[in-house]
Formats: C-alpha cells, sequence, structure tokens
C-alpha cells in the first residue's frame, strides 16, 4: 500500500514502538482510579460466583443449603472479603453514575441535571434497594 | 487493532450488567456478604423452608438470574480489557475464556434456578 506522500520503508527497516511499560497507571492519579474501577469488577465476579453457590445449594435441597448456610457462617475471612467488596463495589457505582450522568443526562425543564445531582440522586436509590433486599434477608 | 464484530453485543451486556450491578450488588454485600457471615441474619430468616419459598417465586427466579448472569458479563468484560491494558494483548483465547466463563455461570443460574 503507498499513500500519497508517504514513502514505504524497504523491508527490513525497524520501526519504532514507543515503549509503554505495564506500570502506565501508577504515578499518575486519573489513570490510577480509572484502574480502581476497572478493578472493582473483580469483586463484582467474586461476589456473583459466591451468590450463585448459595442459589446452586438451595437448588439442591435442605442439607446442601444448610451446609452453604454453616460454612458462610462466622466465617472472618468471607466478612472481611464482603467488606473489601463493597468498597470497590461502591466506588464502581459511583463512578457508573458518574458516566451516566454524561451518556444519559437528565433535564429539569430546559435544564440539565447537575451531575452531582444526578450521582446523588442514584446513590439514594441504591440505599433503598438495599433496605429492600435488607426487608427480605432479614425474614420480611 | 479493528474491535471485532461482536463488541456492540458484549458492550450491551457490559452496559446491563455494569447497570444492575452498581444499584443492587451493594444491599446484597451488606446483607448476604457482610451480615450473613457475622451471624446478623438469624436462623429462622436463612432457613430452608424460607429461604426455598422466596427464590421458588418467579419474580425472584427472574431478577435473580438477570442480576447473576449480567453481573458476570459486566465483570468478564471490564476483566477482558483491564488485562489487555496491563499488556496481555492475547485477545481471541482472552475473550474466549472471560465470556465462556459468563456463559457458564450463566448456564448454571438458570438450570439451579429453575430446579428450585
Amino acid at each position: 500500500m503507498s499513500v500519497e506522500g508517504y514513502k514505504v520503508p524497504k523491508p527490513g527497516y525497524k520501526d519504532y514502538v514507543r515503549p509503554w511499560p505495564n506500570t502506565w497507571w501508577l504515578g499518575y492519579r486519573p489513570y490510577f482510579l480509572f484502574m480502581v474501577r476497572e478493578f472493582s469488577s473483580v469483586f463484582v465476579l467474586l461476589f456473583a460466583v459466591y451468590l450463585l453457590s448459595g442459589v446452586i445449594a438451595l437448588s439442591r435441597g435442605e442439607a446442601a443449603w444448610s451446609a452453604w448456610a454453616a460454612c458462610a457462617a462466622g466465617s472472618r475471612s468471607l466478612t472481611a472479603g464482603g467488606i473489601v467488596a463493597l468498597l470497590f463495589v461502591l466506588f464502581h457505582s459511583v463512578t457508573w453514575f458518574v458516566a451516566g450522568a454524561t451518556v444519559t443526562p437528565l433535564r429539569l425543564g430546559d435544564r440539565q441535571m447537575p451531575p452531582g445531582m444526578f450521582v446523588l440522586g442514584n446513590m439514594i436509590l441504591v440505599a433503598v434497594v438495599a433496605a429492600i433486599i435488607g426487608y427480605f434477608s432479614l425474614g420480611g | 487493532m479493528a474491535a471485532p464484530k461482536s463488541e456492540p453485543f458484549w458492550w450491551m451486556l457490559f452496559s446491563a450488567g455494569g447497570m444492575l450491578s452498581a444499584v443492587f450488588l451493594p444491599g446484597h454485600i451488606i446483607f448476604q456478604g457482610i451480615a450473613q457471615p457475622m451471624g446478623w441474619i438469624s436462623q429462622e430468616a436463612l432457613s430452608y423452608e424460607r429461604m426455598h419459598a422466596l427464590l421458588a417465586h418467579p419474580i425472584a427466579k427472574i431478577y435473580l438470574l438477570a442480576l447473576i448472569s449480567l453481573s458476570l458479563f459486566h465483570a468478564v468484560h471490564r476483566i477482558k480489557h483491564t488485562i489487555h491494558d496491563l499488556g496481555l494483548h492475547a485477545s481471541g483465547v482472552l475473550a474466549f475464556l472471560c465470556y465462556g466463563l459468563a456463559i457458564v455461570g450463566t448456564t448454571f443460574t438458570a438450570v439451579a434456578l429453575i430446579s428450585i
């Protein structure tokens, strides 16, 4: 292929590839926060698998469910994992709504809803949803 | 490198899962991930009879299938792109492993929920 005004290098000519260390996201705060946001997906995955394990246990009958519930009860490492997962997933929630304020802005009359209000409104929704989940989890 | 033609499809699942996990997962982590292992949920609430009756409801099944499946698709899509950003560009194998995991997880969820 040739483009007008561009000379195709002779075979054997090595292109210069700009060095790109895999630590590019360290040392610059916005890149670091981007990586924290992306890393939240590991906890979304782990917690979805944990929920799935409970659903599978329940589907296998009373003995399997009791064993699963007993295994989860009193587990300090599970509690610690839950707290870390909550922090990462809350960061996911906030950053998701920050992006949402740009992608799907809401209008108040003829003015755009301020991004902060969009994020706050959605986080209130997260709290209300958590209360409903708590209602069903604690016995309804 | 051009994005594959299937990218919009995976992105749509990523986006739907991102929304569901942002809104619903914090509550589940508080109650199933922290309160339950801490022993703050009574034995009656965790009894097989009550949990089975709760999850036997069609709305609960649809809710859990959507939440677990789309959260998996959201997570694996992001993990795939993050691994790429960290310098591992094995995109074909990586895509197979990531989306394969979400598809297997979705199948397990659907089969388990149907048999409840």
